[in-house]
Order: C-alpha cells, then sequence, then structure tokens
C-alpha cells in the first residue's frame, strides 16, 4: 500500500479527479491550501499597483493505492494537469485502521486492491 | 419657518421652500392642515422631497458597502460601525445644533441662530421637511471622512470627529451657501455671476467630507505596509470587489434622490433634466475610468472604474440643474480622469486613502463647482424656473460666476480642512488618533469592537516581505 501525495492547481482538478474515477481510484481525499516552489507568484494589480501572490492557491490530494498501481495513478494525474508545475510524493502506508462502519463499507476498497486490510 | 424668515435672500434654499409654503412663514403650523390650504401643490412638493431623503438615506447603506468592500477583511465591522455611527450621532448633532447654525438667522452671513432641537417656531411641517432633507445630506458629509481614515483611525476618537463634522464644520459652510451666508451674497454684493452656487452639494457636501477626510489621512499617516523601504507605494487589496460594486450602484440610485431632490419641489419639472444629467455624468465617469485605467495599468480596472462613477456624479451634483445633456457628459469625462490621477497622485505623495474618497469627493468636488462657471446655460434659475438665470463662460455669462466658484472652493477648503486639521490635531495631541501597531496588524474588528465581521475566515497572508520591516511613511508637512 502506498500513499500518493499530488499537488495540483485548482484549474486542473477537475480533470485529474474525472480521470482518477474513471480508472478506478475514485476514493480519495483532497486539500485547498497554499503553497509554492520555485515560481515568483502570481501577478495581481489592485487600484494601479502591481503585487504578488507568491503562495498560490493549490490542491493538495492524497490517493491510497495498491503497490503495482502506483505508476497507473502517477501517469494518469501527470496527464491531466500537463500545464501545472507538480509535484508527486510517494509514501509506503504501514497500516490502515477503520471503524466498524467503514469496516462494512469497506468491500470497495478491497475490491479494488484485491487484498482483505 | 420663523427661525429663518429674517434672512429672505432669494438665493437660499430656504426662499424656495417658503414660496412653496409661504403662510408658513408667519407662523409655525405642526398640524398641516395651514399648510396645505394655503398651497394646493405642498402635497406634490412635501411627497417628493420626502421621497428624495429617503433615496439620499439609502446613500448611508451605499457607501458602508464601498467602503466596507475596498478594505481588508479584518477591519469591516470596524468600518461598518463607522458608518452607522456617522449616522446616529451625526443626526443627534444636526438636531441639536448643526440645523439652526446652517439655516437659522444669519449672524453677518457667517453662522445662523435659531431654534435648537427644534423647538419652538421650528415645530412646523415645513421645518421638518427641510429638517429630514439636509440631514440626510450632512449624514453624507461624515460618511465620506470615513473612508479616507479607514483601517487605523482610533473608534473613539472618530466618534468625536463624527459628531462635530455634522454639527459644525458642515452648518456652518453649508449656512454660506445655503443658508444665505456670504458666499450665496457674492453676486449681490460684488456682482460676480448670482453669488457662489452649488446646486445639490459639490461643494458643500462633498469637499467637506473629502476635505475633511484629507486632514484626517494626513494626520493619521500610512497603513502599516502601504510603503516599502524606498517609500514606494504598494497594494493592499480590499476583501469584497462585489460589495463595493454593489455600493457604487446603491450610491447611484441614492444620487437620484440627492440631485433631483434638492428641488424641494415636485412642481419645479426640471427635476427630469437634473436626472439626466446625473445619470450621464456618472456614466462618463465611469466610463473614461474604465478605458484610462485599462490603457495605463493594461486591465480595465473595477474599483477604479467604480470610484469614476462616483467622481463623476459628485461633479454633476453642482451643475445638475443647470447643464445641457451634452455638459454633462463632458463635466463626468473630466471627473473620471481627474480622479484617477489623484488617487495615483495622493499615493505617490504618502497620503494614503484606501478607498480614493480625497479623489472622487474633495477633487472632483471642487471641479464640480468650477464647471458651473464655465458650463451653465442660463435656462435655470435658483431653483427656480424665474430669472435671474445662472449662466456659465460659454453662454456669455462672463466670468462673474467662474469667479464666485472659485472663491467658494478656495472658502470651503480653507475652512474645512483648516478647522479639521485643528480638531484632529487637537484629538491626535490628546487622546490619540492612531491605533497601536500592534492593534492595527491585529485589525480593528478585534481590537476595538470583539466583533469579527467573517469569524470563520483565515486572514489572507500580508505578503512578500516581513511586515516588520515597514514602518508608516513620514509625513512630510510644512
Amino acid at each position: 500500500m502506498k500513499k500518493v501525495e499530488a499537488t495540483v492547481s485548482p484549474n486542473s482538478l477537475n480533470s485529474v479527479l474525472n480521470a482518477l474515477t474513471k480508472a478506478g481510484f475514485s476514493n480519495l481525499t483532497y486539500f485547498e491550501g497554499k503553497g509554492r516552489s520555485h515560481q515568483k507568484g502570481e501577478k495581481k494589480m489592485w487600484r494601479g499597483q502591481e503585487y504578488r501572490e507568491i503562495y498560490e492557491r493549490i490542491i493538495q490530494m492524497k490517493v491510497i493505492v495498491e503497490n503495482n498501481d502506483i505508476s497507473r495513478v502517477i501517469n494518469i494525474i501527470k496527464n491531466a494537469s500537463k500545464d501545472d508545475e507538480n509535484m508527486i510524493y510517494i509514501t509506503e502506508v504501514e497500516e490502515i485502521t477503520m471503524n466498524k462502519i467503514m469496516e462494512e463499507r469497506a468491500e470497495v476498497l478491497v475490491r479494488r486492491t484485491g487484498e482483505v486490510v | 419657518m420663523v427661525i429663518m424668515m429674517k434672512d429672505t435672500y432669494q438665493l437660499c434654499l430656504i426662499l424656495v421652500l417658503s414660496i412653496v409654503v409661504v403662510p408658513s412663514v408667519f407662523a409655525a403650523d405642526p398640524v398641516g392642515d395651514v399648510t396645505l390650504a394655503e398651497d394646493s401643490n405642498a402635497a406634490v412638493n412635501f411627497t417628493w422631497t420626502l421621497m428624495a431623503a429617503f433615496l439620499v438615506f439609502l446613500m448611508q447603506g451605499g457607501f458602508a458597502m464601498l467602503e466596507g468592500g475596498l478594505v481588508r477583511a479584518k477591519n469591516t465591522s470596524n468600518i461598518m460601525m463607522k458608518n452607522l455611527a456617522d449616522f446616529t450621532i451625526g443626526s443627534l448633532g444636526y438636531w441639536a445644533i448643526g440645523f439652526p447654525l446652517m439655516f437659522g438667522t444669519s449672524v453677518a452671513g457667517l453662522y445662523g441662530v435659531g431654534s435648537w432641537f427644534l423647538l419652538g417656531e421650528a415645530y412646523d411641517v415645513s421645518t421638518y421637511l427641510l429638517w429630514i432633507f439636509q440631514m440626510v445630506f450632512a449624514g453624507t458629509a461624515a460618511t465620506i471622512a470615513s473612508g479616507a481614515m479607514a483601517e487605523r483611525t482610533k473608534f473613539r476618537t472618530y466618534y468625536i470627529i463624527s459628531f462635530l463634522i455634522t454639527s459644525l464644520v458642515y452648518p456652518i459652510y453649508g449656512h454660506w451657501v445655503w443658508g444665505g451666508g456670504w458666499l450665496s451674497m457674492l453676486g449681490e454684493w460684488y456682482g460676480l455671476g448670482l453669488g457662489h452656487v452649488d446646486f445639490a452639494g459639490s461643494g458643500v457636501v462633498h469637499m467637506v467630507g473629502g476635505g475633511a477626510g484629507l486632514a484626517g489621512a494626513m494626520l493619521l499617516g500610512a497603513r502599516i505596509g502601504k510603503y516599502d523601504n524606498e517609500g514606494k507605494p504598494r497594494a493592499i487589496p480590499g476583501h469584497s470587489i462585489s460589495m463595493a460594486v454593489l455600493g457604487v450602484f446603491i450610491l447611484w440610485f441614492g444620487w437620484f434622490g440627492f440631485n433631483p431632490g434638492s428641488t424641494l419641489a415636485a412642481t419645479e419639472l426640471r427635476i427630469s433634466i437634473i436626472a439626466v444629467t446625473t445619470l450621464l455624468a456618472g456614466s462618463a465617469g465611469g466610463f473614461i475610468a474604465t478605458l484610462y485605467t485599462w490603457k495605463k495599468f493594461g486591465h480595465p480596472d473595477v474599483t477604479m472604474a467604480g470610484n469614476g462613477v462616483i467622481a463623476g456624479l459628485v461633479a454633476i451634483t453642482a451643475p445638475c440643474a443647470w447643464v445641457e445633456a451634452w455638459a454633462a457628459v463632458v463635466i463626468g469625462l473630466a471627473a473620471g480622469l481627474i480622479m484617477v490621477e489623484s488617487v495615483l497622485f495622493f499615493e505617490r505623495k504618502g497620503i494614503d486613502d484606501p478607498i480614493g474618497a480625497v479623489s472622487c469627493h474633495l477633487i472632483a468636488g471642487i471641479w464640480g463647482l468650477i464647471s458651473v462657471g464655465i458650463f451653465a446655460d442660463g435656462t435655470y434659475g435658483l431653483y427656480t424656473t424665474e430669472g435671474p438665470f445662472v449662466t456659465g463662460l460659454l453662454y456669455g455669462g462672463g466670468t462673474g460666476q467662474l469667479v464666485a466658484q472659485v472663491i467658494g472652493v478656495i472658502a470651503n477648503f480653507a475652512w474645512v480642512f483648516g478647522t479639521t486639521y485643528v480638531i484632529f490635531w487637537t484629538l491626535k495631541k490628546t487622546i490619540g488618533l492612531r491605533v497601536s501597531k500592534e492593534e492595527e496588524e491585529e485589525g480593528l474588528d478585534k481590537t476595538e469592537h470583539g466583533a469579527i465581521c467573517y469569524p470563520d475566515f483565515t486572514a489572507p497572508l500580508e505578503e512578500s516581505k516581513k511586515l516588520e520591516n515597514y514602518e508608516p511613511k513620514k509625513q512630510e508637512m510644512k
């Protein structure tokens, strides 16, 4: 099990979500936030004065996937957000625990990953 | 009406009203039956004036939205409170001493003396009618100053300032122009046109508010972070452009009470001309501000376009009844251009006016007053269809009217800027004008009112450099 954390721009959120859902990776969480890498920031204008918003609005999403799905998921995200400067981290998920309700509904996850968690 | 009966000058608003309701000059008529019996037009004229007053009242809401939208989220409760304060304490001040100072019996043409607190002879339907119409104007003047002083003024101090503007500064200048004071007598005494004229208050209302705002902004100094270390202005974006634009439209709507209502009589059919000139000047101001900022900044600037509308409306307020449609467009265009340049000028000079109140009201107001002396076409008199008519330079009126207008501008600025500067300076040295650095950074919503306008919002980051690097820019005062 791996956790894929991808940073995409708000503009490409829709296409990334659509592409992931079509491929069966619809279980995910995303966060709206602010961040920067090496960009200079967005140029904006207020009453004739130019200014930069250095920390731009970003979306960070977390998808938990089976080890052999990793490259597929990464490709889907990259293709669906071609114009972004995005960064994707992959980390090992050691363990997943669920409460009772979640366990009963975990079938979806089991079906996708092919293993009982 | 008795409080003002000794000043039966042909040149003041009062006389217009007393022509409409002549009997009330001789005896107070609190019931209204005498007034109505003597003048069958009283009903329509009362309705007209009251409706106009209610429209002008709505402008308070417009100012609240415009100013609120152009300040940061953390100071929104504060600016709302200031707008509330302007009207609440302002109307009480105007009731107590402002109104008689403005419309009472003139003392040497400088100020009026009459029934304080609307007592005695003032208990009269016609006087009360004039009071409510003039009161909403006074409230407007005070509100303008709050915009220029936004985001850094101590509320306690502002409360006192607001009271003094509506009960002293505004009424005394108003007396000079509308109460039979010396400016309105320039024509009679020195043959300068019909004396200084200002139909609905480019000078009396807007220049007063703008002048007080300028004095306040100069004494307060710039907001923290407005200037970088080299003294170059930086952007401090407001938090809601939609609120600001709604404010512009509410103000524009209210202006149809402000200008046409100033006839105080629906029987003056000139009101349709005034409504059209008002609309056109606002549109022309907004239009030129859009184009000019588009060319200059690369984008059509939304808030500047809104300010352009306001500038056009402020400029047409004085000449609205005396000019043709084409002149209204020219006046509006010029006002829009002057306003944009003026906003940038004050910013360069280190005078931080977050919403452009000084440029929109003081500078456009000056242009409005002067434009009467140029474009007045000699078809309408002083709030009456009968002569003498107001005639400007372009229509063969000579320079007399123009000179009277310029004298009015100088007198206005000297009086308003002078008195408010002294008042603000005194307050600064005693109870303090400006909040502390910590309070300013925290936001006035929390520190002044304990009520945060948007409790669920995360404050946007103050970008690019650390705030500690910025000191309020030092004012270079002469």
